[in-house]
This record gives structure tokens, C-alpha cells and sequence, in this order.
């Protein structure tokens, strides 16, 4: 038996014990020496569980290892008896970052195997750590508790929702670094196919050769190309969000810009176009305990008392770019973004996305209900001249609105949905 | 349920006082302290009160309370309290520990002696029964009563009033309370398996209290010495005048069954010429540090002693 598998409370009980025993020997106490003489055999009686061990072989397996907000995530666990006798049950925890869930296994037969579905919590957005599965061994009081865990780390990412955008056909037109598109035109540089002349076609796009050999005039069809480098900046900084409210609200506001940035994303990666995500770089605070906790919180007091009296200075927020290599990669990083203190604002935001990427025809800002437009008109500006701004404020509850001021078009969205008419008036436009 | 076995074990821990008193009004006070406390702490426990407000609640029941309860001699009716009372109850709620051990025992319920048994199962109860109901999952609540056992001892008899049973009640109750924490999945295999250790472990520790001799039982009651200062003291004989001629000669001293009219009691006898070393004689005649008598005694007094 290793100390480590003493709990504190079977610490606590160990001293007392000891002591209670001491105690009453050195004052006559037969009470005291009564307490202790049990205490301590109890301790030695409950230490025998810690002696033997388990035999059972413990697996499990997530069922999917992407779900989005609300949908269904289960975890198998397997339990099963390679022995040839029978088994008596245990207790399983799985943990689930800092919760855990567990399962109760019973009896096993020699050769015999079970398989326990659990059902994972999906409601909120993240990137949880699944496992690996403990098997804990504890006597009836407690004193002494020992695990062995099976198995490695599953991750399952829960995406923010989604809901599906029709195509968004902006861009620069016929360029030459531009991707060709499925929208077919007649007048561009990919070559799509040859069809046969309609009265009102441009007479300039026949195709004498095909003519002469079909006895038809034939016009060409090529496909439109456009360079369309969508950017989406994603505003993490929680100073924007909380227009009618803190806390929840403050967090109903940031899924909805989460869920409105990825359905942006989702979209702009299914139609093959460049797209690029920017967030900020603030990694989320990990939690952190105990000696760790107060150097954190010693750490910070002395930036915070250094910046108040001018000297040093606060470090510039940096941003990174999401991958968008694939959705399901996007998503997994969208899954793990967090509104952080210390987040660039979003004109900063704007003003190092618009560095880091040059070729941007479209940009996307997306930020909370708290930023008036003055703060938006200078963060559009920080992108060149031709790009098209445009800002999706997410206000959870209002009534989606559209304003336009010069090349900057500002959405109100309340919901998802609001999300979809608003994209496709703009197809329009 | 689960909090049952923490309010047993404090009123269990509660018995080595009972040598201490042997009168009906202990059970009384403790009872009422016990039911108090715990009264107090369901109600605190349900509606969420603070430590303040249970605090306040606690020290404003005890005013009214408290005289009737642990200073019977002081109440009206046996239920209103005098001012003389409360004063009693108040200085008693302070120094009434010191002079529990200082008064041979049985101490009855002579003036503010039963405060210390009301607080301690009043406390005890009110603490041990909102630690369980508050902070079900830690082990706090299991301190109680080792805490109340301590201090009953402590202040208990010099002589050994049923320790072993008293002990291995105390611990069964707390090893349940462990025992009981998890039986949340509602396995009885595991509870079974807890009263088997419990049980094993009792039987072992029966044996080892049979047969190890415990000796040497030190409590405050033998180890306080009472000062005792020749100048601050009246001299015993100007005392004895005044129980022969003064106000006092009327008195109803002491009350004897058994004697004959005329015979004589000795009240005490200077047993050593040298009056620095502390009799009890010198003090049981001398008012201003009076030796309070046994409530009760079976002791058969002979005159002439043999």
C-alpha cells in the first residue's frame, strides 16, 4: 500500500486516532484509548482493500468525436472479464475536464463482457477531454482510495451551431489569381464548355471554329473566376458583449457571434473560396490551484499596480488565424475560442487582421451589441480601399436590422436565423 | 437521516458528565440543550441563515431559556426567571466551568453548575447537526463529538463511569456517519461491509480495554488546587464565632438523619496543627471560601467516630 492511497479523510482519521490513543494513555482516559485502539483498527482493516486489485479489463470509445451544441454525444465503456471466475462489480468514473461522470458495473461471469452507454452534456460549446476511465477502489468509510486508470485521452469537440448560408457570390471579378467559381458566365478566363448561340448573346463570344464544324453558331461559356479572400475577424474581447446584461446574457451574446462567425466559415469553405479567421491569441486562463493560483494572482496584482502608475506598459494583444484547412478544422478550433480579458478591441483586431492578410476582397467583423459605430467606422477603415466591410452585431433578443455607411454595412442579429435572410438580401445587393 | 448519527453521537458524548451531577435536572438540561441545538440547526440549515443569525438566535434563546434550565434555584414558577437568575446565569455562563470542578461531586443542580452540561450539548448539537446538514461530504461534522467527549471527560468524574461502552458508542455512530456518505449509489453491499468493520474493529478494541489496565485517570477536578491564602481568609475561629453567636446561629446548617437529640456531630476537625498546608476543614467552617457539600451523600456519619 502506497501512502498516496490514504485519503485526507483517511489521514485525519489516522491522527486522530493516534493521538486520541496517546492522549487517553498518558492522561487514563479509557474512553480515548477506546476511540483510538478502534480507530486505528478500522484504518488497518480498511487498508486491506487497497491490497487487491481489480481484474477487469476497462475500454471505451467515444461514438463521434464532433457533435455540435445539443446534439447527442455518447461514451462506451466496455467492461470485461478475462479471468476464468466470476468478478464482483465496481464503479467506473470517466472524467469529463473538471467533471466526471460514472457507471456501476455489476457481477461479471467468467468470459463475460458489458457494454454501458453514457450519455455526454453537449449544452454549451467546447473542447472537452474525455477520460482516461478510472477504476477506483475505496472502502466503505472512505479512508482508503485506490484507482487505476484505462486507457488514453479522448478529445470531443461540441462546434457551435451552425445553420446554412446560401453561396455568397462577391469578389473581385476575372482575376487572374481568382478561383473559378460554378456560376457560369460568358465572358471570363476559365473555359467552361460551348453552347449553342440564344438571341441576346454577344455575338463577340461565337466560336468560328465550333460553328464551322457543327453548321451552328456556338458560343463560349467560361466560368466566372473571382479572387475572394473572405477574412472573419471574431471579437473576443468581453468589453463588447453584455449590451442588456452580464453574465449569461454576456455569454448568449459571444455563442451567437461564435455560431455566426462558423456559419460564415462553413459556408465560405464549401464554396472552395480562401477564407481566413482571426481571433484573438489570449489563450484561455487555465484554472489554476492552489501555490500556481496565488502567483497568477500575485503576478497580475503587480502589472495592475505597474500600469497604474505609467511605468512598464501593457503588452499588444496579439491575434491568430484559425485553421481552415477543412470545416471540421475550423470548427474544432471555433470550439475552443474564448472571450478573454486582455483581448485586442475590435479596431485592433481589424487593423492586424488586415496586415497579416493583404488580399482581402471581403471582411467579415463580428463583434457584440456594445460597440457604438464610431468604434466600427475605424475599424473598417483600418482595411484598404474596395473591401467590403461588413459587421455582424450580435444582440441576442432585437430585431434584426441593416444599415449601410459608405462601403460599411452593419447587421443586427438576434438569432441564427437572422443570420440567413440577412446573407441572402445580400446576395442581391 | 444521515445527521442522526452525528446527533447521537454528541448526546452519547454527553454521559461521563452524569456522575458529575446524578440528578434528574442534568437530563433535563442537557435534553432541553440537545433539542434546542438541534431545533436551531434544521430550521438554520433549511431557510439558510448565516452564522450571524444563527448566532444571535442561539445566544437570544438561551437568555430566556437558559435560567430556568441551568439555574432552577434562580426561576419563578420554575419557568420565569428572576434578575437574581439571570446575573447567576450570566457570571455562571463564564466561571460556572471552574466551579463545576471545584464542588464535590454530585453537584445536583445547585445554582449556575448545570450551565456547563446546557452549553456544551446546546453547542454540540447546534454545531455538529449544521456542519452535517451544511457540509454533508467533509469530515468536519465527525470532529463534534470527539470535540464534546473531550470536553465531558474533562470535566467528568475522576472515577470511570461505563468508558468502554461510551467510546465504542461514539465510534460506531461516527464510523456510520463515513460509512453512510457513500451509500449514495444505494448499494447495500457496501454499507453491510461497513457495519462488518465497524463491528470487528469494536469487538478488538473491547478485548484490548478488557485486559490493558488503565490507571492514573487525570481530569481538571484532581489536578485543581485551591489556593489557599492564611491573610485573605478570615481566621477560622472568628468564623466559628460567628456560627455560635452571631447571625448565622440560627441557621439551619446541615440536615442528619439517624442522630439521637443532644448527640453531636463533628463538623470537621483540624487534622494538622499547621494550617498552610489546605484541609478541607479550614474551609468547610470558613464562609468566605465555602466547600460545597456532595448534593446528596450515602456516606453513614458516626459520632463518636471510631
Amino acid at each position: 500500500m502506497t501512502p498516496r492511497a490514504i485519503t485526507n479523510r483517511g489521514w485525519a482519521w489516522l491522527v486522530i486516532s493516534g493521538l486520541s490513543l496517546l492522549f487517553g494513555i498518558s492522561a487514563g482516559w479509557a474512553e480515548l484509548i477506546g476511540l483510538g485502539v478502534a480507530g486505528l483498527v478500522t484504518f488497518g482493516f480498511a487498508s486491506l482493500y487497497a491490497l487487491f486489485t481489480h481484474a477487469h479489463e476497462v475500454s471505451f470509445h467515444l461514438e463521434h468525436s464532433r457533435v455540435s451544441v445539443g446534439q447527442d454525444a455518447a461514451l462506451t465503456v466496455r467492461v470485461s472479464n478475462p479471468t476464468s471466475r466470476s468478478l464482483p462489480g465496481l464503479d467506473i468514473y470517466i472524467p469529463l475536464d473538471e467533471e466526471q461522470i460514472s457507471c456501476e458495473v455489476n457481477r461479471l461471469r467468467r468470459g463475460q463482457h458489458e457494454d454501458i452507454a453514457l450519455p455526454i452534456p453537449t449544452e454549451h460549446r467546447g473542447v472537452i477531454s474525455v477520460g482516461p476511465a478510472r477504476v477506483v477502489r475505496q472502502d466503505p468509510l472512505g479512508l482508503i482510495s485506490r484507482e487505476v486508470t484505462h486507457g488514453d485521452a479522448a478529445t470531443l469537440f461540441v462546434h457551435p451551431t451552425t445553420v446554412p448560408l446560401m453561396s455568397m457570390s462577391t469578389g473581385f471579378v476575372r482575376d487572374l489569381e481568382g478561383n473559378p467559381t460554378t456560376d457560369l458566365t460568358d465572358n471570363d478566363l476559365s473555359f467552361h464548355a460551348l453552347r449553342e448561340y440564344l438571341p441576346g448573346d454577344d455575338r463577340r463570344n461565337i466560336h468560328w471554329k465550333s460553328t464551322a464544324k457543327t453548321g451552328q453558331f456556338m458560343v463560349r461559356q467560361y466560368e466566372q473566376t473571382r479572387r475572394s479572400h473572405l477574412m472573419i475577424a471574431l471579437d473576443s474581447d468581453p468589453g463588447a458583449y453584455g449590451a442588456s446584461g452580464g453574465g449569461t446574457v454576456k455569454d448568449a451574446e459571444y455563442e451567437l457571434a461564435v455560431s455566426a462567425a462558423a456559419s460564415i466559415g462553413v459556408r465560405a469553405i464549401r464554396d472552395t473560396r480562401d477564407v481566413s479567421v482571426w481571433v484573438s491569441a489570449v489563450a484561455r486562463p487555465a484554472e489554476l490551484r492552489g501555490l500556481s493560483a496565488l502567483r497568477a494572482a500575485a503576478r497580475e496584482l503587480a502589472q495592475d499596480v505597474s500600469r497604474r502608475r505609467g511605468k512598464g506598459f501593457t503588452p499588444v494583444a496579439r491575434i491568430r488565424a484559425l485553421s481552415t484547412i477543412s470545416r471540421d478544422r475550423m470548427l474544432d478550433e471555433l470550439s475552443a475560442v474564448h472571450a478573454a480579458e486582455g483581448s485586442p478591441t475590435i479596431v485592433s483586431l481589424s487593423r492586424q487582421a488586415s496586415q497579416n492578410a493583404s488580399d482581402v476582397s471581403i471582411a467579415f467583423l463580428i463583434t457584440g451589441a456594445l460597440v457604438d459605430l464610431r468604434t466600427l467606422n475605424s475599424a473598417a477603415n483600418a482595411f484598404p480601399q474596395g473591401v467590403e466591410v461588413v459587421v455582424i452585431s450580435c444582440a441576442p433578443e432585437a430585431s434584426p436590422t441593416m444599415k449601410r455607411i459608405g462601403r460599411l454595412s452593419v447587421a443586427t442579429i438576434g438569432r441564427l436565423d437572422d443570420l440567413q435572410q440577412l446573407m441572402a438580401k445580400r446576395v442581391g445587393v | 437521516m444521515r445527521p442522526l448519527f452525528i446527533a447521537l453521537a454528541v448526546l452519547v458524548s454527553l454521559v461521563p458528565l452524569w456522575p458529575v451531577y446524578e440528578s434528574p435536572a442534568f437530563i433535563v438540561a442537557a435534553g432541553a440543550g440537545a433539542v434546542l441545538g438541534a431545533v436551531t440547526a434544521v430550521i438554520s440549515a433549511r431557510r439558510r441563515w448565516s452564522v450571524l443569525r444563527t448566532g444571535v438566535v442561539t445566544v437570544v434563546l438561551y437568555l430566556v431559556v437558559g435560567v430556568p434550565l441551568a439555574v432552577p434555584s434562580g426561576a419563578f414558577l420554575y419557568v420565569l426567571p428572576s434578575l437574581n437568575g439571570w446575573l447567576t446565569l450570566l457570571s455562571g455562563t463564564v466561571l460556572s466551568w471552574k466551579q463545576l470542578v471545584t464542588v464535590a461531586p454530585p453537584v445536583g443542580s445547585y445554582e449556575a453548575l448545570l450551565v456547563p452540561a446546557l452549553l456544551l450539548s446546546w453547542i454540540g448539537m447546534l454545531v455538529g447537526l449544521s456542519l452535517a446538514m451544511r457540509k454533508p461530504k467533509t469530515s468536519w461534522p465527525a470532529l463534534v463529538p470527539i470535540v464534546t467527549l473531550v470536553i465531558a471527560i474533562w470535566l467528568g468524574s475522576s472515577r470511570t463511569f461505563y468508558a468502554g461502552w461510551i467510546a465504542l458508542a461514539v465510534f460506531a455512530l461516527v464510523a456510520l456517519w463515513f460509512a453512510s456518505a457513500r451509500g449514495a449509489s444505494g448499494r447495500a453491499r457496501t454499507s453491510l461491509r461497513a457495519v462488518g468493520i465497524v463491528a470487528g474493529a469494536s469487538v478488538l478494541a473491547l478485548g484490548v480495554g478488557t485486559y490493558v489496565p488503565v490507571i492514573n485517570r487525570t481530569v481538571w477536578r484532581t489536578s485543581v488546587e485551591q489556593a489557599f491564602i492564611p491573610q485573605v481568609d478570615a481566621s477560622p475561629l472568628a468564623e466559628y464565632r460567628r456560627y455560635v453567636t452571631g447571625d448565622l446561629a440560627k441557621q439551619t446548617f446541615v440536615t442528619v438523619k439517624g442522630l439521637s437529640a443532644g448527640q453531636r456531630l463533628s463538623l470537621a476537625s483540624i487534622t494538622t496543627p499547621a494550617l498552610s498546608t489546605q484541609s478541607a476543614a479550614a474551609r468547610l467552617i470558613s464562609p468566605a471560601c465555602p466547600v460545597r457539600l456532595p448534593w446528596r451523600t450515602e456516606q453513614v456519619m458516626r459520632w463518636p467516630p471510631r
